[in-house]
């Protein structure tokens, strides 16, 4: 298993002490603490994607704060919140703002457990998703733009001589971009030709 | 002898200022009668024969008789007893020579000597002295010789002599001018001249009026009814017997009557006049005495109904006065009990009346009436109090009230007599104590509302704690089951530990804070106090943004104070200063408290803000109940009830804004030296 990051974002030293000991037990775990919204928004460029625990009654920037700040970067960063005011409208808040989990202090350190387990496998998961549109992005930037107007052609479900008479060349040559692409994209069937340009975003999925 | 010397000294001073005018008179006639005489004019005698021409020797005698007047009035001596001399001689010869009838040849022998034989036998013509004018010139000799002695008990001899010389002057001057001609001749040599008729009467006058103080001149100027009823009889007094004398003259004279017919009808005239006067007069005085006596009554019976109104008044007064009124003598005797007393102490007016004020005492020495009176007899305040404690009093069944005692005192005659006021207190005292309950209560339920204003926060300071105790908990539990994890597990369980205390320590404080004990001024420490008032402040949390200042004077360890209440003025100082910075930047929040020592009994402390400032208005209301700057969120009493606070434990709270920004508090406690 790869090594996975969290941070710890509290003002109470003790409670992040708490945390860290808490957390510490779990193998595999970087544990990184802040004493405010404020300081781990000013490293948040160096860190590697991972968990953030997040205090909501913080001075300064609270936990929501913090949220709204990250909302961009939802792949890197998974948040679970922790709050003492388990109040309706700051949770509704917080899942709006993308928060994976939202926990009331003191919370049983197995459930707190569980939630970080929960949330790096949707940031796993998030980002195993990200690698494949990744990868069919790159290989869609490959393709020449004649290539690309092809598998365009081809999504749409026309004929190689409509698509032909489209761009206004032959069909032939139409044939041998077609199996350009299919080569360059690594597929032997059209619908995995159209699976990774799928993936790649080059059609909006309605 | 005060009075006498008095008199000497003031008296014959405006005696002669009066006199003198009358005696110069005199002097003035004798004097033109003698020119006229000695340059051989015939003197004025009546004014058909029936007189005779005046004696020179007697106008002599009264020209000497007025200078000796006139010396009495200046004080002269040997010249005032040659003056008396003249007329005495005179008179020894006037009486000798009618007496023995004869002369002593005087006028020759003057003749000789002045060899002026005219003048001699004018001498030898003249008439001798008649016997009238000796008898008033002897009179008024007499007269003028004791006017000269100082002393009240001769002046009714002056005034009588002078007076009865002059009537008898005026009487025979008028027969003289009316021509009344006597039976025979010798009672008609009785008669005297005009002349010297005409110098007695202002003699006469002169020493009257030089002793009118205490003679009837005077009495006639009096005012009132005597004044009156002098005026109105004396001409009658004076007239009527000479008129009568005159009837008489006339009716013996003109034949008119029988002798015997006139003399009853005179004698009838007399009674009549007299008794008329009498009555009269009588009448007078008694209408004067009736209307005196009803004038009196009527001002006695006023005067009367009045003291019975005040004696009224007083009565209801001293009954529906609330407080106890006893009179008592020095000798500590109750004098008078009013009824409230008989109410307030229980005793029966009757029956403590007479008795030792010491019954309504608690005790002997301080609490003696004794001790009272002697405290208020040197001091001289009614108020019979030593400020420290109340006074207690006594009732009939022996239990002891509170009560506020006043006393006052009165001189009556050799006798001191107080008069003590008792009020009953205990009502007073127990609404007091209400009061102090109820402001105990209000304290507390400040308290109370202040950490209801903080539950939000403070639910979250306690769940850190919590939360963290959790966390190393659940850390144990996920430890891997081997020995080398061991001591990481016990390190663990005393960071798990230090949690749970640190939530006790929350927990302590804020039930202290929210007690409802008894408020007691104890010998605190000064650290500690600050310590939990700024623990209890930053309960939940926020203190992170505000930088805490501490300026701490070494010298003010302790103060005398209630823990829980001065710590409740800190906390509701912090609090306010922290709702005012939570307006500002949050690099420019900083709260700075600081304690001085003033001097040895006052500790000065201040809570300063970097904050907006208190509004200008709001510094002169500070501390009214329900003032808020927290429109919707307080209830405005924080500041009035610090300020109770302090004020209760002898300082005062002030508020101000510094000049470099923000607002300060100050206020001193009582310093104790230990």
């Amino acid at each position: 298993m790869a090594t996975r990051s969290i941070y710890i974002v509290d003002d109470d030293q003790s409670v992040r002490a708490g945390l860290q000991s808490l957390l510490a037990t779990q193998p595999s775990l970087m544990v990184f603490t802040f004493r405010s919204g404020e300081d781990f928004m000013a490293q948040i460029d160096e860190l590697e994607p991972g968990c953030i625990l997040l205090d909501y009654n913080m001075p300064g920037m609270n936990g929501l704060d913090v949220l709204e700040a990250i909302a961009d970067l939802p792949s890197r960063f998974g948040a679970i919140i922790l709050t003492g005011q388990g109040a309706i409208s700051v949770a509704v808040r917080a899942w709006k703002l993308g928060a994976l989990d939202f926990l009331e202090k003191p919370c049983d350190p197995g459930l707190l457990l569980q939630a970080v387990e929960g949330a790096f496998k949707i940031i796993e998961q998030d980002q195993q998703k990200a690698s494949v549109a990744e990868r069919a992005r790159k290989s869609v930037d490959s393709l020449t733009q004649r290539e690309q107007d092809v598998l365009l052609g081809l999504i749409e479900g026309r004929a190689n001589k409509l698509i032909a008479y489209d761009l206004d060349i032959s069909p032939r040559t139409v044939e041998i971009h077609r199996a350009k692409l299919m080569t360059k994209l690594g597929v032997r069937s059209l619908s995995e030709a159209l699976r990774i340009a799928f993936a790649a975003g080059l059609v909006p999925i309605e | 002898m005060g009075r006498h010397s008095k008199h000497a000294t003031g008296a014959p001073q405006s005696g002669i200022a009066r006199t003198e005018p009358y005696t110069l008179l005199a002097i003035a006639l004798g004097s033109a009668g003698l020119l006229a005489w000695s340059a051989g004019y015939a003197l004025p005698g009546g004014f058909s024969g029936a007189g005779h021409a005046a004696n020179p020797l007697a106008m002599l005698a009264y020209m000497a008789l007025a200078g000796a007047v006139i010396g009495g009035g200046r004080r002269w001596t040997k010249r005032r007893r040659l003056l008396f001399a003249v007329p005495l001689v005179i008179l020894t010869l006037a009486m000798l020579r009618q007496a023995l009838d004869m002369g002593f040849g005087v006028q020759s022998v003057l003749g000789k000597v002045w060899d002026r034989p005219r003048a001699a036998a004018l001498i030898d013509e003249v008439e001798p002295v008649s016997m009238i004018t000796v008898a008033t010139l002897a009179m008024l000799t007499a007269a003028a010789a004791i006017v000269n002695r100082q002393g009240r008990s001769t002046t009714w001899a002056v005034i009588g002599l002078s007076s009865v010389a002059m009537g008898v002057s005026i009487i025979s001057g008028i027969a003289v001018i009316t021509r009344v001609e006597a039976a025979d001749a010798a009672a008609q040599a009785m008669l005297p001249a005009l002349l010297p008729v005409a110098q007695a009467i202002p003699i006469g006058i002169a020493l009257l009026v030089w002793r009118g103080r205490f003679g009837w001149s005077d009495i006639l100027a009096l005012g009132a009814t005597p004044g009156r009823i002098f005026r109105r009889i004396f001409p009658i007094v004076i007239l009527a017997p000479a008129l009568i004398a005159l009837f008489d003259i006339f009716i013996s004279f003109g034949e008119v009557l029988p002798q015997l017919i006139a003399d009853i009808v005179i004698a009838g005239c007399n009674i009549a006049i007299f008794s008329a006067l009498m009555l009269w007069s009588m009448a007078m005085v008694s209408a004067e005495h009736v209307a005196l006596a009803e004038a009196t009554k009527a001002i006695r019976s006023e005067r009367e109904s009045e003291l019975l109104e005040q004696h009224e008044l007083l009565r209801s007064i001293l009954q529906t006065v609330p407080s106890a009124l006893v009179v008592f003598d020095e000798q500590g005797t109750i004098k008078a009990f009013s009824a409230s007393a008989e109410r307030i102490f229980g005793h029966d007016a009757d029956q403590v009346i007479g008795c030792n004020v010491e019954i309504l005492a608690t005790g002997p020495g301080r609490n003696s009436m004794a001790s009272h009176v002697a405290r208020y007899l040197e001091t001289g305040l009614h108020d019979v109090s030593d400020g420290a404690r109340p006074l207690y009093a006594r009732r009939s069944d022996g239990t002891t009230i509170p009560i506020e005692l006043r006393l006052g005192d009165m001189q009556v005659g050799q006798n001191r007599i107080f008069t003590g006021f008792w009020k009953d207190i205990s009502g007073r005292l127990a609404d007091a104590e209400r009061l102090a309950a109820i402001r105990g209560e209000l304290l507390h339920v400040s308290r109370l509302s202040a950490m209801g204003e903080m539950a939000a926060g403070l639910a979250h300071e306690l769940n850190q704690p919590l939360a963290a105790m959790v966390y190393f908990l659940g850390a144990i539990e996920h430890l891997p089951d081997d020995d080398t994890q061991r001591e990481r597990g016990l390190a663990l369980i005393r960071m798990a530990s230090q949690q749970a205390l640190r939530t006790g320590e929350i927990i302590r404080r804020m039930r202290t804070f929210t007690s409802n004990d008894d408020a007691e001024a104890r010998n605190e420490p000064i650290a500690e106090i600050l310590d939990d008032a700024v623990a209890v402040t930053f309960l939940d949390g926020g203190r992170y943004d505000i930088q805490l200042v501490f300026d701490i004077d070494p010298a003010a360890v302790n103060v005398l104070a209630d823990r829980v209440q001065i710590q409740q003025v800190f906390v509701n100082l912090l609090r306010n200063a922290m709702d005012e910075l939570s307006k500002c930047p949050p690099e420019n929040r900083m709260i700075t408290i600081t304690t001085k020592l003033i001097d040895s009994e006052t500790v000065a402390f201040s809570v300063a803000d970097t904050g907006p400032g208190i509004d200008a208005t709001m510094i002169e209301q500070l501390g009214m109940p329900f003032l808020t700057t927290k429109h919707g969120t307080g209830m405005g009493l924080g500041l009035s009830i610090s300020r109770r606070i302090i004020e209760a434990h002898g300082g005062t709270l002030t508020a101000a804004n510094r000049p470099e920004g923000g607002a300060i508090f100050r206020f001193t406690l009582p310093h104790i030296d230990v």
